[in-house]
């Protein structure tokens, strides 16, 4: 994204950007960046009807640039699209002030973005948003991985960029089992026909000869339990050598990495980004730095010493003893908490981190919630945190502990007996 | 320097019309008596003359065929051609880049490629440097050393064109030269000469051996691929008349006679219009026997095959007067035998035979590491062969055929006893002379002719005198079958000498020595013996002089025999059961059953099993003897186990309760597999009847896709059946479904109380691992998804299932919790499904569903 203006008063927190929009990945960080209650001036197609004085209606689609007040945002990470609905706030010669309108950004065309706290309670440019808004900005060179994550009969094709794992597409297939007195032929017809649809749709997503073309090499991951990636990645050379492909065949050669996940399923590529071999490849990612991030605060978890504490309260409680400061003190945030809509829970955040990064002088790592590390961090509540000294009972005396568990009405004395029956002891 | 004239004349103009050669030049001489060329030519017709594959595969040629062609029938459908082979040039692979000169090419035809040769684009090159080794001189008469000074020193013998393509010439030429060339001189001589350097033959066979060598060693190092067989004639108009291809003037025919003479090979060339009249004449006059031959072979196909190599043939036959101008000073050939009666190596003395052992291939070493020694099994399959051949051979040795047996019992009466044991390896057969042996080889081996029983059983004890000689078996034809060529000149009549099959006797397996093996002492003895005796009488063996013989040492190193004395083994003296008491070895006992070893199983099984949430009341110890039975089916003795109260093994397993099927609630199967079963029925699956039943016919509902199906029939342990329970492994045939609704892990249950499909529940479980909210995989058979404990609702109590603490933040392991899971992807799961969850390759959790939303 490039950033046409700047005009930001950051003592203020008032003022306005103009940006650019280049990349499908720019409108991730424009969710992250544009909040309710902004003002968004961007151009805009809107079907008009006139009214004629004699009862008779005509419609045309306009062309023409509105400014909304943001309501809502709806990101689709598929389609990198984000259409930001809001009511029009400022006088158009086809729109009255008032009426509903939804923006689609688009790539290439530039919008304005002004934020302002004191006006109708908007959070303005706080520390987060200026970070958003340099990361979003940032000119470097985004990394680019893609990767397959497969067992057999399922598969899933991922680009992993710079801020997000996007899920491209699943492949699914019925793999017949060798059976005795079958041989395997079912069984490897079946797994030539997974490999042959899977192949036909990474290349879908995949445009090998036109990264080439571009000297644009991202590597491709191969990652499954056994030996099913290694199988693909034969399938995908004997192809070219078949086709007589050389760019393919090269890109093969040179690009794709196998790497061993336990299963075929998305949330393994989390294990297969921790592998050496693979973080050779991937080091100065900020996913790679996300996920070790997360995977110190895990192993802390683990030893259940109270140094690692997860969790809203638990974490406001550390940061209120001062435990995530100086010296060790990180604190593991999503940036889904900051995409709130409640502006109260949105500065609540800000100014948590705000406070461990000015005043504690702690350590902030805002995960992405579009990676996988940052779900990880979302289903410990969105927020962790590794003090600088241990605390225990951070989660007593909790108000929703007259929560009500759904238990089934069985016996209680056989609980125990049928939990270890279910696992054939 | 007639020759070296010839080569100067076509040297300067290309034209070699330039005065008449000298008719000495074509002289072919006499044999001369000398002892190179052996004894004149006396052999019997039949018997000298042997088809040139037995020299081929006597010098080990055979190596060469493959190579080339030089020695291929084309060379036995042409004696005129007498100079086959390769110059050293043509070995050389820069042979490629430089040419040969046209007219030098001309000259020469190549015997396979040289028709398209002279449609080749050739170039003249300059006159390359002579080379010292095997050099080919038309210097009749010179020594050696002269040859050698002439070579170096004349440059005009070098630069001639035609010339040049001889001096390179090495021994591959010499030997197959007199492989076809009808001189007087033995091959062994020839290659000695050669390769010996042109000295003196005073050690022919070293040389031999050494030339054969290098020349075996060149064979299989140089790709033959500029393989030439060099045509030299003498009548060009002949030629250009007979090949129309060959119409140029320039071509030049050249005569060369090889000449052994004081040890050098010399050849003598002449450029082929010089060739004298007189010889064409008589040619002209009476075609020779030869020609006539040779043109009957042309008419044979080889192999079925028309010959290539006719028109070559046809027009090399004429080439060469001087072996008509012997053949007429001969007397009256009448057969093509006698064409090469005087052919050295018919006539070769023994002394003068290259002994040329062909070394045989050994077969390669056994796969890991193996020294080429016959395995186990092998040597037993051999050993048991050998016995039965042994055994067939005495019974055929009963009855074998009358002459012979007679005859053996005739000849061999004396020796019956060592008979039967004549093939032994062992050296049974040391009194008998060698040509009895073989012969008793020859007549041991079997001949499975019928036999009259009373022949058999009653062999009639008077002998019949029979000279033996007749009973000779047919030589075998270990040889490859005359060329066309051959069997025309010489007729079908060939016969080969018996004595020749020395030459391809193979080393036979059994040792030659006389001796017994075993008779002295073993080859280890003796260096015992010797080392003992070393230091034993180490000064008597430093006044022993070194002249002694082995025989003597080994004489008196048996006398010592007896006085061998090993170092001796010192007794410690210890006491053994004091030292075994004060041991800690484990007591070795086959079987012991130990009542304290029982009671340790039982506390640490118990211990692990009611961590792991066994109840005590449901586990039982029971011991018992594999090996004897002891308590596995019968109560054993009051004394044997008196620390051990229980039941039996099978009164244990007798009083467990078996597992409850729910056979009354609907139909549950979980799909393990999806498959093509049959023509008949081209979908299948198979999978474990979770509860209920199912029968042909059924309406099933397949989840989570939501479809119905019907069952076609029901196969339970392969068989076709009319129902299926719960606990069965069946496979269902269905119809009316499309196979991309079913995989693997998915549920067909009953089409009247389906499962729902549910995206979250509510399950009590077991971890393993820590458990904290974040990604798992969920498996229940083959269904695998991916799932999330979204959170830890509370830790329970093992033993009771109370809530010990809510909200925990972190499960560990060992511990029973209650959680909350999630689900990608809603999946048919009900209340009380087992589930197990896995993370990271690693197993989790695993637990029960307690609820579902």
């Amino acid at each position: 994204m490039r950033l046409v203006k700047r005009s930001i008063n950051e003592n203020e927190g008032t003022g306005s950007v103009v940006l650019l929009p280049t990349e499908p990945e720019d409108m991730w960080h424009l969710y992250n960046l544009i909040r309710p209650h902004d003002l968004l001036r961007a151009p805009a197609i809107r079907k008009v009807t006139d009214t004629a004085g004699t009862g008779s209606t005509v419609s045309r689609t306009v062309r023409t640039t509105f400014t909304i007040r943001v309501k809502s945002l709806d990101f689709d990470p598929h389609a990198s699209e984000l259409h930001v609905s809001g009511i029009i706030a400022e006088e158009n010669e086809v729109v009255s002030m008032g009426r509903h309108h939804t923006l689609d950004l688009e790539l290439q065309r530039q919008f304005t973005l002004t934020k302002d706290p004191e006006d109708k309670g908007g959070d303005g440019w706080d520390s987060v948003a200026l970070h958003t808004l340099k990361e979003a900005t940032d000119i470097r060179k985004q990394a680019e991985v893609y990767a397959v994550v497969m067992q057999e009969g399922l598969a899933n094709i991922c680009v992993i960029t710079e801020h997000q794992t996007i899920l491209r597409q699943r492949v699914e297939a019925s793999i017949p089992r060798k059976r005795a007195g079958h041989g395997g032929e079912a069984h490897d017809k079946g797994l030539a026909k997974f490999f042959d649809t899977l192949q036909a749709t990474l290349l879908r997503h995949l445009d090998v000869d036109a990264m080439m073309a571009e000297e644009r090499r991202p590597p491709l991951l191969l990652a499954s339990p056994g030996f099913v990636a290694q199988g693909f990645q034969k399938h995908l050379a004997s192809t070219a050598l078949k086709e007589g492909n050389k760019i393919l065949g090269q890109y093969v050669r040179e690009s794709v990495l196998v790497a061993h996940s336990s299963s075929g399923h998305v949330h393994s590529l989390a294990e297969v980004l921790k592998q050496p071999a693979v973080l050779t490849k991937l080091s100065d990612t900020k996913y790679a730095r996300e996920s070790q991030a997360l995977e110190k605060f895990m192993e802390l978890l683990r030893e259940d010493d109270g140094r690692a504490w997860y969790g809203p309260r638990e974490v406001e409680r550390a940061v209120e003893k001062g435990a995530v400061g100086r010296g060790g003190g990180v604190l593991l945030i999503s940036n889904g908490l900051f995409r709130s809509y409640d502006i109260a829970e949105r500065r609540k955040w800000v100014q948590l981190v705000e406070q461990v990064q000015k005043v504690e002088g702690g350590e902030v790592r805002v995960l992405s919630s579009a990676h996988e590390s940052g779900k990880r961090l979302e289903g410990l509540g969105g927020i962790g945190a590794i003090l600088t000294y241990p605390l225990q009972d951070l989660d007593e005396d909790d108000p929703d502990d007259t929560e009500a568990i759904p238990v089934a009405a069985r016996h209680p004395e056989r609980e125990a007996e049928d939990v270890a029956g279910a696992l054939n002891l | 320097m007639i020759g070296a004239e010839g080569a100067a004349a076509l040297n300067r103009g290309g034209e070699p019309s330039q005065g008449p050669c000298a008719p000495e030049s074509f002289r072919v001489l006499p044999p001369s008596n000398d002892d190179i060329s052996g004894k004149p030519l006396s052999h019997a017709p039949g018997q000298d003359v042997r088809p040139l594959g037995h020299v081929q595969r006597r010098l080990g040629f055979s190596r060469l065929v493959p190579y080339g062609f030089a020695l291929r029938p084309v060379a036995l459908q042409e004696p005129l051609v007498y100079a086959i082979g390769l110059s050293s040039e043509h070995l050389d692979r820069r042979v490629r880049h430089a040419p040969l000169s046209t007219r030098s090419l001309s000259s020469f035809v190549p015997c396979a490629a040289g028709r398209s040769l002279h449609e080749r684009q050739v170039h003249r090159v300059t006159p390359r440097k002579p080379r010292k080794r095997g050099v080919f001189v038309d210097t009749a008469g010179k020594n050696a050393s002269q040859i050698a000074n002439q070579q170096r020193g004349s440059s005009s013998l070098h630069s001639a064109g035609a010339v040049e393509n001889y001096h390179g010439l090495d021994f591959h030429l010499v030997l197959i030269i007199l492989l076809l060339c009808p001189k007087r001189m033995s091959l062994s001589d020839a290659v000695a000469l050669k390769l010996g350097g042109g000295k003196s033959t005073t050690s022919t066979q070293q040389n031999v051996t050494s030339g054969l060598s290098r020349y075996r060693s060149l064979c299989s190092s140089i790709v033959f691929h500029e393989q030439r067989a060099i045509l030299v004639k003498n009548d060009s108009k002949k030629a250009s008349l007979q090949s129309g291809r060959r119409s140029k003037a320039n071509t030049t025919y050249r005569r060369q006679s090889l000449k052994k003479q004081s040890g050098i090979t010399t050849l003598t060339s002449c450029p082929g219009k010089r060739a004298p009249p007189e010889p064409k004449a008589q040619k002209q006059a009476t075609p020779s026997r030869f020609d006539q031959a040779a043109q009957h072979a042309q008419q044979i196909p080889v192999n079925g095959k028309a010959n290539s190599f006719s028109p070559l043939l046809s027009t090399s036959l004429e080439v060469w007067p001087g072996w008509r101008q012997y053949v007429l000073q001969s007397p009256a050939p009448l057969s093509g035998l006698d064409l090469f009666k005087d052919i050295p190596w018919l006539g070769i003395p023994k002394e003068r035979l290259g002994n040329i052992t062909v070394v045989p291939v050994k077969p390669k070493g056994k796969l890991l590491g193996g020294s080429g020694k016959p395995s186990k099994l092998a040597a037993l399959a051999a050993a048991r062969k050998k016995a039965q051949e042994e055994r067939k051979m005495a019974d055929d040795d009963k009855r074998n055929d009358t002459p012979v047996a007679l005859l053996d019992r005739l000849k061999l009466q004396p020796e019956s006893s060592e008979q039967s044991t004549a093939e032994r390896p062992t050296g049974t057969k040391k009194n008998l002379p060698e040509h009895e042996q073989g012969q008793l080889r020859r007549y041991a081996r079997p001949k499975n002719q019928y036999m009259p029983k009373d022949a058999m059983t009653q062999p009639t004890p008077q002998p019949i005198l029979q000279p033996a000689e007749e009973h000779k078996p047919a030589p075998q034809h270990l040889r490859i079958h005359p060329s066309v060529f051959a069997s025309t000149m010489l007729g079908s009549s060939a016969i080969l000498r018996p004595e020749d099959e020395l030459l391809f006797t193979m080393p036979l397996p059994q040792p030659s020595t006389t001796s017994s093996p075993f008779a002295g002492p073993s080859p280890d003895d003796v260096v015992k013996i010797a080392q003992t005796k070393g230091t034993k009488s180490a000064a008597k063996a430093s006044i022993v002089t070194k002249t002694n013989d082995a025989t003597k040492a080994m004489a008196s190193m048996k006398v010592d025999e007896t006085q061998i004395q090993l170092p001796k083994t010192r007794n410690k003296h210890i006491d053994v059961v004091s030292a075994y008491e004060s041991t800690t070895l484990k007591n070795a006992a086959n079987f012991v059953v130990i009542e304290d070893r029982f009671h340790e199983i039982l506390q640490q099984m118990t211990a692990f099993l009611t961590t792991a949430g066994f109840q005590p009341k449901n586990l039982a110890f029971v011991p018992c003897a594999g090996l004897t039975g002891v308590n596995v089916a019968v109560t054993p003795a009051e004394n044997l186990m008196p620390w051990y109260q229980g039941v039996t093994l099978v009164g244990a397993l007798e009083a467990s309760e078996p597992a409850r099927r729910a056979l009354r609630d609907h139909l549950r199967l979980t799909i393990n597999d999806v498959f093509r079963g049959s023509p008949q029925n081209p979908l299948s699956v198979s999978g474990r009847l979770d509860a209920g039943s199912v029968q042909p016919g059924e309406q099933i509902l397949a989840m989570p896709a939501n479809e119905t199906a019907t069952v076609r029939a029901v196969d339970v342990d392969g068989e076709p059946r009319d129902w299926a329970v719960a606990g069965q492994i069946a496979t269902l045939h269905l119809e009316d479904i499309d196979p991309i609704h079913l995989r693997s892990g998915d549920i067909l249950c009953s089409a009247t109380s389906p499962v729902r499909n549910i995206a979250a529940f509510t399950a009590k479980v077991l971890a393993f691992e820590h458990v904290m909210p974040g990604a798992v995989e969920l498996h229940k058979g083959r269904m695998h998804i991916a799932a999330r404990f979204a959170n830890l609702v509370a830790v329970l109590n093992k033993a009771s299932g109370v809530v010990e603490k809510k909200k925990p933040r972190i499960v560990k392991p060992g511990a029973l919790a209650r959680v909350r899971v999630e689900l990608d992807t809603a999946l048919p799961l009900e209340v009380s499904t087992r589930v197990v969850f896995r993370s990271e390759g690693t197993t989790v959790a695993a637990g029960l569903i307690e609820s579902v939303e």
